[in-house]
């Protein structure tokens, strides 16, 4: 055999062996990655956290990505969720994916985890006061806010004068939303009169807006800043009958906020977007793992709903999920 | 260079010029021709295969999507049928256009109908909301007293528009919410149609059923578009009415193709589209019933699966072809390039002068074969022409050498027979008889013998008698030994060669010198195996230019033997090869030396073997 004929064999032992591991090669290319989602709750009364959770598992089956879910019962039972992050980190996921219930109490542990499991920690909805996380995907609160109050200006004249109902005090969405509200109103910001407090309940939402109206006869719009203030400070206004006389912004989606926008008692809400927070939470998490770059936060939309939202095609697409019963 | 260039023949010569041999260039030539048509083969089955799966796939869901199509058809209908029963229903029309003043008899149209809308609903589990509405106060939603949400405009529904311009007939709207139940907010189909008042023939109710999506999802989905694949449906206006990722269209995290789905006409109603998740497959029909526009689109990598399979054995068929046609053209190009092959070697075996073993069999009838034909003759004739040749100087150096024998010089005779002659008149009578015997063994030795190899000892002798009869005819001027190792003397030597350098040494040496000359010859066996014999005088020597021109031939003077230097080195050489012959060596008024050099085997003649006299 001459040198050419070498050369020609090898060639062709070459190509076969290429032949032959090239569709192997692709086989192999996706293992299926596995990611443990930890919401606030899972309640199906909820809308909010049934949406996300909905929309994580959208994603999950869109990425192949093998997701579980582990959710306290109750949205404030930080304990709970603590308990269950560790649980999940000990399971060594690819990922975790957290919307932690409280600000300061799992910052430690996430730290720990962190050092001690090196897994990424995607949060969703809300954050620690550490920046552990390497990636967040939640609504622009600060934005939101503005949005509402640029809207509010359409209701707001000389004479008028502000209310707000906020949620807790001292929480970062309640204190962006109104940093946020203030900043729309632009020169009318000098009309809010005062904030009250909720404290996302909307028995106290409803009294605290009875107590603010008492204070102030001449008050003209409310705005709340989540659902239960918004809709307690709305069914105050309906029992009182000054519906036409006050107005009130609400802030997020539910059935209850759909009908007082109906009624007129609302004139906006503003909605978050639980379903693409959930989604983009899981893909982002994917892009993560495969080494893409993402963005340390992903802002997952607000969207202002006015009274006739209710009734056109793109208004009822934001409003309402789209979700198997 | 341009590629022009590089291809021009000229290049294609130069290169296959570079091939060391044919066989190589025959097999880089047959690789090439075969790989570019194996790669021609393979790029034309694997396109065409292509081609086939997507026309394949495209009749699969084609028919799939018509399938659907009709399905939903049919479920719509029967849904319409539902309705137009309801339409006709004497409860229905007596509830609500009776504007009776007894409540009884009211409750009991309401409690009739209301039992007719429960038995619907359980028989049907997508229908969400079925109802009938005059006015704010008189309708029914359902079976379990549903509210009307007062503050819905039922003029700003879209459906309700649409439902009074349908005239009576039955309108089936696109996917939207229900806002017309209180506290009900689903995402729902609705067919509606407006009912006739008998009395005065006017329009003035309407009958609504909002079916939920679990049929048309159960449709779309019990239908095999592989693990990937799925079915949508756009409604008249290119909207999404059903989409198994509704929800994600609608939060804008997905788009569809809806566009390119449009521009599908029933002619030409598929596409493909690259997608992250490979190639998809869109077919499109569109219902004349409905006017939706039902999608299948399913990915062609799932289609076949036999895709990779079948392109492995494409590729792999191609490479084991082009393994086997690369043995076959290596066993091909040695079959035809055996014969040049062995016209080759029997070439360099004529080179050598081997032309016993030269001949090559005849066996091909090709060029080849006339080659090899012209080749055999060629060589024999060249053969015979050699053999002439070295016959002929065989003849030619016999009869050399014999007009040489046949020469001893008329005046040494004359003058040898005078000295006798003057040597019995002078009575010496002893040097009569010694010259006498002397010059009889000259002319004995050079008739007697034609043979051109004598023995060292005969040429001695030869030489002896010479110098004998020399030395006599010069007296005192004249002296000579001989002395030879015996082991030389039985060798043989080239025949007339010692004698005319012992002639040369006397006549152009000693002659001219004052006193006794004295002629030498020595004769030893070398270390290297040769025979050294050495002629040395002690005449007048040669001057540097005569010893340059020694071996020139030239014309014999009259007195000399007439073998001249020339005569005997051309001898010697072509006896011996020229590492053989004579050597000179001279010096004004000193003397000559000269070495004669001949391999101990002397007789074996490597240009004529046959010219050994043992074998003669």
């Amino acid at each position: 055999m001459n040198k050419l004929t070498k050369t020609l064999v090898t060639i062709c032992i070459l190509g076969l062996l290429v032949c032959f591991l090239y569709p192997l090669y692709f086989q192999n290319q996706q293992p299926e990655l596995s990611v443990i989602y930890i919401p606030k709750t899972q309640d199906n009364t909820n809308d909010f956290w049934t949406t996300l959770i909905s929309g994580t598992q959208m994603a999950a089956e869109e990425y192949n990505v093998n997701l579980t879910i582990l959710s306290p019962q109750e949205e404030t039972d930080y304990k709970q969720q603590n308990k269950l992050i560790l649980e999940a980190a000990q399971l060594k996921p690819d990922a975790l994916v957290i919307s932690p219930i409280s600000y300061t109490e799992s910052t430690a542990l996430l730290q720990e985890i962190k050092e001690t499991y090196h897994i990424p920690i995607v949060l969703i909805d809300a954050v620690v006061s550490e920046p552990l996380e390497d990636t967040l995907i939640a609504s622009d609160n600060y934005n939101a806010g503005k949005t509402m109050g640029e809207f509010a200006l359409n209701y707001v004249q000389e004479h008028s004068q502000i209310g707000i109902v906020a949620h807790v005090p001292n929480t970062s969405t309640a204190m962006d939303r109104e940093k946020g509200f203030r900043a729309g109103l632009g020169e009318m910001e000098t009309k809010v009169v005062e904030t009250v407090f909720s404290y996302s309940d909307f028995q106290t939402a409803y009294e605290v807006t009875k107590d603010l109206l008492t204070r102030y006869p001449n008050l003209s719009l409310i705005a709340g800043l989540n659902e239960y203030s918004a809709v307690g400070a709305g069914n105050a206004i309906k029992d009182l009958g000054l519906s036409g006389q006050v107005r009130v912004i609400g802030f997020d989606n539910s059935i209850a906020a759909v009908r007082l926008l109906e009624e007129d008692i609302f004139s906006g809400i503003i909605i978050q977007k639980p379903f693409n927070m959930g989604y983009l939470g899981i893909e982002t998490t994917y892009q993560l793992l495969t080494g893409k770059k993402v963005k340390s936060s992903i802002d997952s939309g607000t969207e202002l709903i006015t009274r006739e939202d209710v009734y056109t095609k793109e208004g009822q697409q934001a409003l309402f999920s789209f979700l198997r019963d | 260079m341009k590629l022009t260039q590089i291809l021009s023949p000229k290049n294609f010569y130069n290169f296959f010029n570079q091939i060391k041999s044919i066989r190589t260039s025959m097999m880089i030539v047959f690789s090439l021709l075969i790989s570019i048509s194996l790669l021609i083969y393979l790029l034309i089955s694997l396109n065409y295969t292509q081609e086939a799966i997507v026309q394949n796939s495209t009749e699969y869901t084609d028919q799939l999507v018509k399938q659907v199509n009709s399905d939903i058809d049919s479920y719509i209908q029967y849904m319409k049928n539902i309705s137009l029963m309801l339409t006709y229903n004497s409860d229905v029309s007596r509830y609500l256009f009776t504007d009776s003043d007894d409540p009884a008899e009211e409750r009991q149209y309401h409690d009739a109908i209301e039992e007719q809308f429960r038995t619907l609903s359980k028989a049907r589990p997508d229908i969400c909301n079925i109802g009938i509405y005059r006015s704010s106060d008189k309708y029914i939603f359902n079976y379990n007293d549903s509210l009307l949400n007062e503050h819905t405009n039922l003029s700003l529904l879209d459906w309700y528009q649409k439902t009074l311009q349908a005239r009576g007939g039955t309108y089936l709207s696109s996917s939207h919410v229900q806002t017309i139940v209180k506290d009900s907010y689903n995402w729902v189909i609705t067919l509606s149609s407006t009912l006739k008042n008998p009395r005065n023939s006017k329009r003035e109710a309407l009958l609504f059923i909002d079916l939920n999506y679990n049929t048309i999802r159960d449709l779309c989905e019990n239908i095999n578009l592989g693990r990937k694949g799925y079915v949508f449906i756009l409604d008249e206006e290119g909207d999404i009415l059903y989409h198994p990722k509704q929800q994600l269209l609608y939060s804008n995290l997905k788009q569809e193709r809806i566009d390119e789905v449009l521009q599908l006409t029933a002619d030409k109603n598929s596409f493909t589209a690259s997608d992250v998740g490979g190639h998809k497959l869109y077919t499109a029909a569109t219902s004349q019933e409905t006017g939706w526009t039902v999608v299948g689109v399913a990915y062609l990598s799932e289609l076949n699966k036999k895709e990779t399979q079948t392109r492995l054995i494409y590729t792999i068929s191609a490479l084991l072809l082009f393994f086997c046609a690369l043995i076959i053209s290596s066993l091909l190009s040695k079959a035809i390039t055996q014969p040049i092959r062995i016209l080759q070697n029997s070439m360099s075996k004529v080179v050598t002068g081997e032309f016993d073993t030269a001949l090559v069999p005849e066996t091909a009838h090709n060029e080849i074969g006339d080659l090899t034909h012209s080749f055999n003759l060629m060589t024999q004739q060249i053969q015979s022409l050699i053999a002439q040749n070295i016959e002929e100087q065989r003849q030619k150096r016999k009869s050399e050498l014999k007009a040489l024998q046949s020469q001893i010089n008329p005046h040494f005779l004359y003058n040898t027979l005078d000295s006798i002659i003057w040597m019995a008149e002078t009575g010496a009578c002893q040097d009569v008889v010694l010259m006498t015997s002397s010059l009889a063994k000259l002319l004995r030795q050079s008739i007697s013998n034609d043979e051109e190899l004598v023995s060292i000892r005969q040429e001695l002798e030869y030489t002896r008698s010479y110098l004998t009869i020399q030395k006599m005819r010069y007296k005192d001027t004249l002296d000579f030994q001989i002395h030879a190792e015996p082991e030389i003397l039985d060798a043989a030597i080239v025949k007339l060669t010692l004698q005319p350098l012992v002639e040369n040494a006397i006549y152009h040496g000693i002659k001219f010198k004052e006193g006794i000359g004295t002629v030498r010859i020595s004769g030893s066996l070398e270390e290297d195996g040769s025979i050294l014999i050495v002629i040395s005088d002690n005449g007048i020597g040669m001057s540097e230019e005569q010893l340059t021109h020694i071996f020139e031939p030239r014309t014999p003077s009259p007195k000399s033997s007439g073998v001249g230097i020339n005569n005997i080195q051309n001898r010697l050489h072509l006896y011996y090869g020229e590492s053989c012959g004579l050597e000179f060596e001279s010096e004004e008024q000193i003397g000559t030396t000269v070495y004669l050099r001949i391999p101990q085997t002397a007789g074996q003649s490597r240009i004529a073997p046959k010219e050994d006299p043992t074998h003669e």
